[in-house]
């Protein structure tokens, strides 16, 4: 962890401050985002992000909104992936509606009835 | 059907999305995002002024999910970037879970190491230290800092401990180095703070013009509120000024970079355009407005002993007088658009395009500043140059004619402005300076003529002063990182805190660097972790449930302020003569005379509900015996309805209200909220006939102030050549003490960088990403260089965000403020930058 230590003792460097919490599980990250879409751009649009890796398009509106989950991948955590899809071109805005993270381990095994 | 959580996970993030895009989705993935075990829950955003609605999800007692909430009027449904942080802030991993105080073989050493201990061994030694200055010194030499991200009942309960228990109004919020100047303008024009609009302004207006405000990145919500109007409304047209360009130039009609300190002269110009076109509303301002001159001349609010406060003919002076419009177009008539434009160095036919979206009187313009106008020496003038300009055209507290004053933290108007704690403030604008304000606060907490000192106390830059200079000696911060965010932190901030004499406490979740230069620190439940409620920049105050416990022993702010006050007796704090005044309070604890005077403690704990019949916990409730936030709020609802009250136009609803409501504007008269004040047919205080009036104002009528161009304190030299202006970036929030912990974000944007012009970098030798060493005359840091990305500088000014702790930029900056609000321009100052 890195906190600030330029005003502990030498020796404390680096060091987690007493009684501070311990590491959380590794968590894993699910995004549903909103994004709107220029005029005469979506086939585009559409076709570049079904390049991107843990990105899935659900549904299109009729004024060119897209619904689009994006999950943690190997190689990249979904925050990062939302500025990817924000900064695709053809897309005007995008805005998070959902957001939610659960720890990896239970991701497989835990089995959810709808 | 079966799905993995992984699934399930994805089919509800994708139902919750197409939900708020109005759409339904396929079958069966519509199917999947049937009920679960996720509880939801109303909330407000952690983060921004702008004050989004989220819902809260929460399982086993954490939360773990988050979203827009669809029924929330100002996002409707969207969240920024930041809501990804909103469930992970409370999670970092080196979370304080106790009480840290520095020690050394077992006792208290101001030279110590941090050691863990009891919440009692922490509140005795504070309490002694705190008895200690209170003997020694009086009520003068105690002092607290809060915050504009303190929930209302906190600062209220603070504002109460403070004022009248301590007697001391050295109590300042945070909101100093934000809104200060904000305020300032809103009392000297308009006798009565806050917007006279709201955000519906954003769909109404038919020009908007930024003024020092990078909505694009610093309030993404409104940005696209905003952004949905220029590309939907016919017309619709968008003018943004700065010193550098950032995102907000992307959308931008008409997209200005001036020199630093000449937008008071831009401003000056399209006063004498309108005026030299005849376009004023003559009616309006016939009717409603008063023209005035304000005190020229007035210093840096720098320490008196600083050459450019000597060589001030008024330094700190306020004052206005009256004059006539005709002396008022004289004032302006200087401010020709030749002088405007080579002194802004703004093209002239940007400069008239910009005049004439304000003097067309067909057009509706909104205007919007944040930290440009406020974080600014001439803070105060600038803000009401603006209000100028809307009152000259009439061009305000309707639909779409809006001077918008945005804001930078969640609670910065519910919590700093409206409970009262500012040093020279008490709840509902009423201020310590005027006795009679001063007698009806006392009388509605039920204390003695004379508890409340009339002197306004050390204000948030005076504090880091009196702190070096050993006059404030026991010091409490709560809920910011002051020592991160103040000016000057290497000649004030630092040796004031390490100065022997004085003892500061410091009370925050995470290992601040405020928290570390402390001697004791005091860890804090946040955000969920309490029942609390935010007021956001449109006057519209949320309140939201507890959701979850706080980890180990972590307190709320609430919480640590009422305890702290039972250390006291009462007799320990007030002199013999005031007790004598109401002997009924002999024998008792600050604590019973403060809170269990039959206002606060006056509910009973109930069960806490949602529509859907969950129940919540309430902590703090359940520790005082008493239902403490709804004793709180309503005695703080007196200050607006008791008899005698000195100020009307803050009417709050009951409290029950806003935890079934999804917020609610003030002024709220018979349960209905006010969207735009001071006009007919929308404020209900205005009568029928009146058409405007500016109520905050004895004779009904708001000011127009003239105020001319002058320097700013520090430019740039032979030596110092470079501009600094300090401010933020899209993925940290403030000082980064919350959003640095997320993981995920520190990798985005793990270390400041210095956004330069390429050509002064070449001009220097030095390269995109090379380390650099930036100095001021009052320090040194080190960092990259970036020359490309999405703030581009003009060549002689450099910026700087303020997140990073390792690149601590305020040990550059200059502890030059705002004479009159006294807020800190963090935006100019002179810097030099070599290869490091």
């Amino acid at each position: 962890m890195k906190v600030n230590s330029r005003f502990l003792s030498e020796d404390q460097e680096l060091a987690t401050v007493p009684g501070a919490l311990p590491s959380p599980e590794k968590p894993f990250n699910v995004c549903g985002l909103l994004a709107h879409v220029a005029e005469g751009q979506m086939a585009a649009v559409r076709a570049a992000l079904d390049e991107l890796d843990g990105v899935e398009v659900h549904a299109e509106t009729e004024d060119g909104r897209l619904v689009i989950t994006i999950e943690d991948t190997e190689d990249c955590l979904a925050a990062e992936m939302i500025t990817k899809v924000d900064r695709t071109p053809g897309v005007m805005n995008s805005s998070l509606v959902y957001h939610q993270f659960e720890s990896q381990d239970s991701l497989e095994t835990e089995g959810v009835s709808s | 059907m079966k799905l993995t959580r992984r699934e399930f996970m994805k089919a509800n993030a994708a139902a919750a999305t197409a939900a708020v895009a109005g759409i339904s989705l396929p079958a069966k993935t519509a199917e999947a995002a049937m009920p679960n075990t996720i509880r939801w829950d109303k909330g407000a955003c952690r983060f921004c002024g702008t004050g989004c609605g989220v819902l809260i999800g929460t399982r086993e007692g954490r939360i773990v999910a988050t979203q827009g909430d669809p029924d929330a009027p100002v996002n409707k449904g969207l969240n920024c970037i930041k809501g990804y942080f909103l469930s992970k802030i409370m999670y970092g991993k080196d979370r304080l879970t106790q009480p840290l105080l520095r020690k050394t073989n077992g006792k208290y050493d101001k030279n110590g190491d941090f050691e863990p201990v009891s919440w009692d061994e922490a509140f005795d030694i504070m309490a002694e230290k705190w008895k200690e200055a209170l003997k020694k010194k009086g009520p003068t030499s105690v002092g607290m800092f809060g915050s504009g991200q303190w929930t209302i009942f906190e600062g209220y309960a603070a504002s109460k401990l403070m004022k009248a228990g301590f007697r001391s109004n050295n109590l300042d919020p945070n909101a100093r180095h934000c809104m200060a100047s904000a305020v300032g303008a809103f009392m000297r024009h308009f006798g009565i703070d806050e917007p006279m609009g709201c955000y519906d302004d954003l769909e109404h207006a038919d020009t908007f013009v930024l003024w020092g405000a990078n909505m694009a990145e610093m309030h993404p919500i409104l940005w696209s509120r905003l952004t949905n109007t220029r590309l939907t409304k016919p017309g619709c047209e968008v003018h943004v000024l700065s010193t550098y360009e950032h995102r907000c130039f992307e959308l931008a009609d008409n997209g200005m970079v001036f020199t630093p300190q000449t937008d008071l002269a831009i401003l000056n110009f399209i006063a004498n355009y309108i005026i030299e076109n005849k376009a004023y509303n003559e009616d309006f301002i016939n009717k409603h407005v008063n023209f005035n001159a304000t005190t020229e001349d007035i210093g840096y609010g720098l320490r008196p002993e600083h050459p450019l406060e000597k060589a001030a003919a008024n330094p700190g002076k306020g004052k206005f007088n009256k004059i006539s419009f005709e002396e008022y177009a004289q004032s302006v008539a200087k401010y020709t658009l030749d002088y405007a434009s080579e002194l802004s160095g703004v093209p002239k036919n940007q400069l008239v395009k910009l005049a004439q979206a304000y003097a067309d009187p067909n057009r509706k313009v909104a205007s919007y500043w944040t930290m440009g106008f406020n974080q600014h020496t001439r803070g105060v003038w600038v803000n009401g140059l603006l209000y100028n300009v809307h009152l000259l055209m009439g061009k305000i507290s309707e639909p779409g004619n809006s001077p918008f004053s945005l804001t930078g933290q969640p609670s910065a108007c519910g919590t700093a402005r409206e409970v009262g704690t500012f040093a020279h403030r008490l709840p509902a604008d009423l201020v310590v300076m005027k006795e009679p304000h001063r007698k009806f606060a006392e009388k509605v907490w039920k204390l003695p003529e004379g508890t409340i000192p009339g002197k306004p106390g050390y204000h948030a830059v005076l504090q880091h002063r009196m702190l070096k200079d050993g006059k404030l000696n026991a010091y409490w911060v709560q809920c910011t990182n002051n020592m991160q965010a103040s000016p000057n932190m290497n000649e004030e901030s630092y040796p004031g805190y390490r100065n022997p004499e004085n003892f500061i406490a410091v009370s925050d979740p995470y290992p601040t660097v405020t928290a570390l230069a402390a001697d004791l620190i005091l860890p804090t439940a946040m955000w969920m972790e309490k029942e609390g409620a935010y007021g956001n920049a449109e006057r519209r105050t949320q309140f939201w449930r507890q959701q979850v416990a706080a980890p180990g022993e972590a307190k709320s702010d609430l919480w640590q302020l009422m305890e702290f006050a039972k250390r006291f007796q009462i007799e320990e704090v007030w002199p013999e003569d005031l007790l004598a005044k109401m002997p009924e309070h002999r024998g008792k604890t600050m604590y019973e005379v403060l809170y269990e005077n039959g206002h606060v403690n006056q509910f009973p704990v109930e069960k806490v509900t949602d529509h859907a019949g969950n129940v919540y916990d309430n902590d703090e409730s359940e520790h005082f015996g008493y239902y403490v936030q709804k004793g709180l709020f309503e005695e703080y609802r007196l200050f607006n309805t008791a008899e005698g009250k000195p100020k009307k136009g803050h009417e709050m609803a009951p409290f029950e209200m806003y935890h079934r409501a999804r917020g609610i504007r003030w002024p709220v008269i018979d349960g209905k909220e006010t969207l735009w004040r001071f006009r007919e047919g929308y404020d209900p205080h205005v009568k029928a006939g009146e058409g405007v009036k500016f109520y905050g104002k004895p004779d009904g009528k708001a000011n127009i102030i003239f105020a001319p161009y002058e320097p700013a304190a520090e430019s740039p030299d032979q030596e110092f050549d470079l501009w600094l202006c300090t401010g933020r970036v899209l993925e940290h929030w403030h000082s980064g003490s919350m959003t640095r912990r997320v993981p995920e974000l520190h990798r985005a944007f793990p270390s400041a960088v210095v956004f330069m012009h390429p050509a002064d970098a070449k001009k220097r030798g030095l390269r995109r990403g090379q380390e650099v060493k930036v100095s001021s005359r009052r320090g040194e840091i080190q960092l990259r260089v970036e020359t490309r990305g999405r703030n581009r500088v003009p060549e002689g000014l450099v910026f700087i965000p303020w997140f990073d702790e390792g690149a601590l930029v305020n040990k550059l900056t200059l502890d030059a403020t705002d004479p009159l609000s006294k807020e800190t321009d963090f935006k100019k100052c002179a810097c030099k930058i070599e290869k490091a």
